[in-house]
Parts: C-alpha cells; structure tokens; sequence
C-alpha cells in the first residue's frame, strides 16, 4: 500500500499561461546533480557567447553552459531549490542574440554524434535530478520511457509543454529511438490529463514503436522505480539502465530538442505559480536563470500572515526563507501556500506506518532511531532513500520522517 | 510579509496520533458497558448482596485508571526537564492501568490494583521516557509483577467469580487445558456461544470474545493497531491446538474453545499495542507466530495456564531481533518466506511436542 491518492489541484494553473521570460539578468547557480563541487571557466567583466560553458564538473565530464550571449557581471550567490545558497555566475544579457538555425534531418545523427550534442548543450534531467542526460544514454538500451505523469499536486508545467509541443517532443522521441536503435518507446501519461492522452495517440498512429500508457494517479508513480514497475513490470537494483532501460521527463525530452533540432541548450522552461495564496495560478514562461524577485511582482498574492514560499511540488519541494530563488532547469513549480498552524508533535509510538508506505523499502523509523550511529544505520540502507516525503506525510505524529532519513544518507 | 522555513513535506495526513488513542478508547466502550452489565448490574437486580461488593469491579477500574493517571502526573513533575514535551498527552496516562484492571480477577484487593498501576505506568512506561518509548507494555509489565508477589491471588479461581457465579459455580475447579474435555471444560459454563457472548466467569473486562472481536475489526480497518500482529498470533494458536486436539481424538471445538476461553482474545488485541511491537511486516507475522508458540506452551506446559502475559513480556524483549529479520526480509522478500516457513516448522514440531506430553 506504498502510493497516496491526493486531492485534484492541477485544475488551478493547468489551463493558463503567461510569458514572463523577459528579463536581462541572468543567475547560474555552480550545480550539478545536487553537487557544488564543479569548476568555473570565466571570469568577471568578460563577454560570453550562448552555449558557451561557465563551469565544468570534471568527474562527470560535464559543464553548466550560457542561456544568453552577454557579460560576466558578478560571480556571487544565489538560493538553489533545495534552500542551500550556492555560487552562481551572473551574466548580463547584451548584444544580438544568436538566430536559431534549424537542421532539417534528426534522424541522421550518429549515437556518439548523439551524445556529444546532449554534453554539448547542457541537457540534464529537468524532472528534478539535474543529472547529465547524456550518461544515461551511454549504455546499449532498448527501451525509452517518457515520463509525463506529474504525480505532485498543483504542478501543472509538464503539461503545459506537452500540450503545446506535442509535435517536436514525437519527432524527438521518433529520432532518438532510430539514433540509439531502441526496441520500443512508452510514453506515460497520467490518466488525469485526458486531453494529452488523446493528443498523444491520435499523432502516435504512424510509430509503430512508440506506445502511448495511461498511468494511475498516484504518488509517487513520477519516480522511475514505481514507473518501470508499472509499465513493464521490471524491477532493477540500483539504475534502470540495467535492464535496457532509460527515462526522461517529457521536458528533458524538449531540451533534447532543442539540442538536436536547433545545437542549442534550453534557455526557457514553464514553472507552475500555485498554491492558495496565489490570487490567479498559472504556469509561466520564465527563462533558465531568472531570479524569481525579479518577476515575483507579475504574480499577485494573497495577503494575509506567514507564508510558505515552496519550490518545487508540496511533497518534494522545500520552504524557503526568501523569495530570490533562481529559475534552473529541474525547477517545475514555485507554491505559495498557507502555513499549516496545527504542527503539534508527538512522541513516535511505532505504529509502523512510514515501514509500510516506502516506496524505496527501507524502514523509516528504525533509520529515526539510530540515525546517531553510523554502524547500525549500515544494515539499514538508507542511501536508497528517494526524499518523496510519505513517511513524513503519513506520520501521525507529525514527526518529519524524511529529515532524519535524509541526515542518515547523508552521514554516510 | 512573513516566510515559514520548512523542510515538508507540505500537506500531511489528517490522522494523528491524538484521534489514534482517542479511537482506541471509544472502542473500549462497549467492553467496559458489558463488564458493568455483567459484573455490576445483573448482580445488582438481585437486590441482595452489599453494594460495596456490587460495585467492587466498578471500583477496581476507576482506582485503576485514578492510580496510572497520578503516577504519571507526579513523575512528570519530577522530571519535567527530560519530558516537558510529553506533558500534553493527558487522557494516555490512563490506559496502562485501565488494561491492567480489565485484566485482573474481579475479586483482587484494592491494595494489589494500586501497586499493580504504580508498577504498570513507573515501571512500565514512565521510567523508559514515557509515551512511545517504552520496551515492555506496561499493562503486561504490572500484571506480571503481580503474578510475581501474588501468585495464589490469580490461580486461584474463586476470585475470578463475581457474587452472582460464586453461588452457581462453587463446585467447579480451575480451567486445566490438558484434559481435553468438552465435559470439563465447557460444558460447566454452558455452551462455546457463552464463551463467545462472555457469560462466563472471568477477569473483569476480558470475557466478551464477541465484542473483542468486533474491536478488532474496526481498530484494524481504523489503523490503531498492527493487524498482522493478532491475526498472526490467533491463527497460529488456533493450528497448534487444533493438532494438538487432532492428536487426542478431539474436534474443532477444542481450538475455538482455547480462542474464547481465558483473556487470550484481549491480549491478542489490546495488548500486543503498536510501541512493544515490531514495525515491519515479517517482523510482526513472526512475533505473533512467537506469542502463539509461548501461549501454548504456558497452556499446556505450565501449572498456571492463565498467564499468557508473561510470554507477552518475552516477546517484547525479541522485538528488535524480530525487526532486524523484518528488516532484512525487505531487502529481500525471499528472507521473509524462509524466516515464517521457519516459524511455523518450529509451531508444528512445538505442537507435536506438547500433545505427547499431555
């Protein structure tokens, strides 16, 4: 019984859209896959081109690269979504832009031409992971699955850009199965996005070997894991690439576009503005490296005591002190929500709940209670934790489960 | 305007902890209404006993609860440093005492249900940090204390008689197991629907298998309790004396008997409570199994068949061995069938044990 049925909230922001991507002050925050540890290659006060790389993370061969032509203005700090304050590189967006010029055939690239592109061009996943796309592709696969299930309330953006780019995402996917010789491809769609359903199989007719899978609405059924499960019914150890298999939210697939499509990288995304106090939710059109302030006051709120500022979906996503969050690739949604007043906790009385709902299988609170010792917390697997946040959503005695597993994960 | 810093998850679940425990006492109700009619008010339309013995199980339970209630009170005064926090769980404070005296026999003196509720909370639950963390249920803690200085007091079976059925069943002796004998050990008290209704001699809340297990059921489907721990721990008594009945010639009737006779159903439902149970499912299916195995073989093994808490207590100190084997089993499911195939080998080969002793 590890999934939880929530209430509908998409139908806030899922049918509206506004374009707040002009903006001239660019933010890239020194991240790759949740790591800081990466190397920067410019320098204040130097120009620097669209596509060129600022900063370079040498063990996995990959760089972070410019959005925008323009100048270095600063190398300073910016809040990252995961409420950590991180270096970032501010470019200032000046000069012509570079015109996008369009290759005719994606199909004919080679798969080492393939994989060049996606490292070229900064494609990472834009689901939440922020890991190189490119290494997933690395090994001999036989299936993709396109991940469009958007499993947390309120976050809406994944379907907006399905929706409006149905036609380059099947051109894509149809490319990178012909590119990497793929047996088949399934595309996931919530069974709650009815609309994208029929979209999506009524333009899939000609592709014999993309098929089009309506998933339950649950969570966390967005984490591949659960997903595979679903869909194939496979089970893998620690990567889904060994079993053939390879996943990617339907935004990465978009990047991937543009990467093939265009040689570009993306530089805008939609993010979903939810959530209560949100007087008119929406999705909006924000570039890659926008500084929320700077467009925060296009979104009207609704006044009122303490709020909380969340990025990302209500399970995954965190509280943030101030409102100057930087738009990066894997940000999905910005909430406004109401502070729940009535956080009394109680003592944990074992009643096993969090054991129950883990999709991850490990035991929560045997984690809690020895997330002090390093020796017995060996036997108990922690780094398998995937922070979905059910063991602190069922808790009944609103204890945060997920902090201590997160702090056991991290110890080791 | 002002930012709450929150690490979420940003919804929660409506059930608390708080509505948890305030279910598992309404759920009580019944039980404690049908201990009254049958202890209290059928005596008392007889109109001819002393009211202080009419009301003497009424007494029992309230000095039971008063006693838990102070105990915890007073403690927290002391170290209200340490626990400060778990000040604000008044109505919890009562339950080790109120299980502890549904437990005991109608007839035991004030003074044993005092001590008996001291030793329950204090020793039970209050000294281990309170609320939660507790490693024995206090409850079973108190009751085994009392086995402990009072033996006789709990063997002897008069005891368990209320005014009304010390005149009807003077002449019959206490429960022996070990003769399976419809003649003996049911016929005296009727049929096996009076053990089901609970119309029979007995400790003072614990007789009613009927509305045991209807709790059951709906502290189940309402989540208070690990359902997997009772079901687990009824089956596998109900299969060891159905062979052990099997092997003497004898019906079904014997296990159902052995289900409803005695507080086993109480214990198999309020006191195997979710903080001295393990929290992973093998974990619990293998304690129940462990529970069952002890249960008989203080049935039929020991002189005093009613002390089934004592294996309670036993349990409670394997929790975490238990949950170290349910841990691993989620690594790998495997581990988990070969751990209750282990089990249950270990039941049958214990049933085969104890029905050549008998």
């Amino acid at each position: 019984m590890n999934k939880i049925e929530f209430e509908d909230k998409d139908y806030l922001s899922k049918d509206k859209l506004i374009d707040l991507s002009d903006i001239d002050t660019i933010y890239m925050p020194l991240v790759v896959n949740f790591s800081t540890d990466v190397e920067i290659l410019v320098k204040k006060g130097k120009k620097i081109k669209k596509n060129d790389p600022i900063a370079i993370k040498k063990d996995l061969d990959f760089s972070i690269v410019s959005p925008v032509n323009g100048i270095i203005n600063d190398i300073s700090e910016c809040v990252y979504l995961d409420g950590r304050t991180v270096k970032c590189v501010v470019i200032e967006k000046k000069g012509r832009q570079p015109k996008e010029e369009m290759v005719e055939d994606i199909n004919a690239y080679t798969k080492e031409e393939y994989l060049e592109l996606l490292k070229k061009y900064g494609v990472t996943s834009m689901g939440g992971g922020n890991f190189p796309t490119y290494i997933k592709y690395e090994p001999i696969l036989k299936t993709l699955i396109v991940n469009a299930v958007e499993c947390e309330p309120y976050i809406t953006s994944d379907y907006v850009l399905a929706k409006e780019y149905f036609k380059e995402i099947i051109e894509t996917i149809n490319a990178i199965i012909s590119i990497n010789k793929l047996r088949e491809c399934f595309i996931a769609i919530n069974e709650k996005y009815s609309d994208l359903l029929s979209i999506y199989s009524n333009n899939t007719i000609n592709y014999s070997k993309i098929h089009i899978v309506s998933v339950k609405d649950f969570y966390p059924i967005g984490w591949e894991k659960t997903l595979i499960k679903e869909i194939t019914k496979e089970s893998y150890d620690k990567l889904p690439q060994e079993k053939g298999i390879v996943v990617n939210n339907i935004s990465t697939i978009y990047s991937i576009y543009k990467a093939l499509k265009y040689n570009t990288c993306i530089d805008k995304r939609f993010v979903t503005i939810s959530g209560e106090r949100v007087k008119e939710p929406t999705n909006a059109l924000l570039r890659i490296g926008t500084n929320l302030k700077d467009v925060l006051p296009n979104i009207e709120l609704i006044a009122g005591d303490t709020i909380k500022y969340v990025s990302g979906g209500p399970m995954m996503g965190r509280a943030l002190p101030k409102n100057d969050l930087i738009v990066t690739q894997n940000l999905n949604g910005i909430l406004f929500l109401d502070d729940i007043e009535d956080k009394k906790v109680y003592p944990c009385f074992r009643c096993g709940k969090c054991v129950e709902m883990c999709p991850a299988n490990i035991v929560p609170v045997l984690i809690k209670d020895k997330v002090n010792n390093p020796e017995a917390l060996k036997k108990l697997n922690p780094e398998k934790c995937i922070e979905c946040g059910m063991c602190s959503f069922i808790c009944p005695s609103n204890i945060d489960v997920r902090s201590f597993v997160k702090k056991a994960k991290r110890s080791r | 305007m002002k930012y709450a810093i929150d690490s979420g998850p940003h919804i929660r679940d409506e059930d608390s902890t708080d509505l948890i425990y305030k279910r598992l006492l309404l759920v009580l109700i019944p039980l404690l209404l049908f201990s009254v009619y049958k202890n209290v008010f059928l005596v008392f339309i007889e109109n001819k006993y002393p009211l202080l013995d009419v009301f003497y199980p009424l007494i029992v339970i309230i000095v039971a609860c008063i006693t838990s209630f102070f105990t915890e009170r007073i403690y927290l005064k002391i170290e209200s440093n340490r626990l400060g926090y778990k000040k604000n769980l008044p109505f919890y404070s009562i339950i080790p005492g109120l299980f502890l005296s549904l437990l005991l026999p109608i007839n035991v003196p004030i003074y044993v249900v005092i001590l008996g509720a001291i030793v329950a909370t204090l020793f039970g639950k209050m000294i281990y940090g309170g609320f939660g963390e507790n490693l024995f249920n206090p409850a079973a803690l108190g009751y085994v204390i009392i086995i402990l200085l009072f033996g006789s007091l709990l063997s002897n079976f008069s005891n368990y008689l209320n005014p009304l059925e010390l005149e009807k069943y003077s002449s019959v002796v206490t429960l022996d197991y070990t003769s399976i004998n419809y003649n003996n050990l049911v016929s005296p008290y009727g049929n096996l629907f009076n053990f089901l209704f609970g119309t029979v001699p007995g400790s003072i809340g614990t007789t009613n298998a009927f509305l045991i297990l209807l709790s059951f059921v709906f502290l189940s489907i309402l989540k208070v309790i690990k359902w997997k721990v009772t079901l687990s721990y009824l089956l596998t008594v109900f299969i060891m004396t159905f062979m052990i009945a099997s092997n003497h010639g004898e019906g079904i009737w014997f296990p159902i008997f052995n289900l409803l006779s005695g507080s086993l159903l109480f214990i198999a439902v309020f006191m195997t409570d979710p903080v001295t149970t393990p929290t992973t499912s093998v974990g619990q299916i293998l304690y129940g199994l462990g529970l069952g195995v002890l249960t008989v073989c203080v049935r039929f093994l020991t002189d005093n068949p009613e002390r089934i808490l004592v294996a309670v207590i036993l349990m409670n100190i394997l929790v975490l061995l238990l949950d170290r084997l349910g841990v691993k089993s989620k690594q790998d499911s495997n581990y988990g069938y070969i751990f209750v195939l282990i089990g249950v080998i270990f039941a049958v080969i214990v049933s085969y044990f104890v029905s050549r002793t008998i």
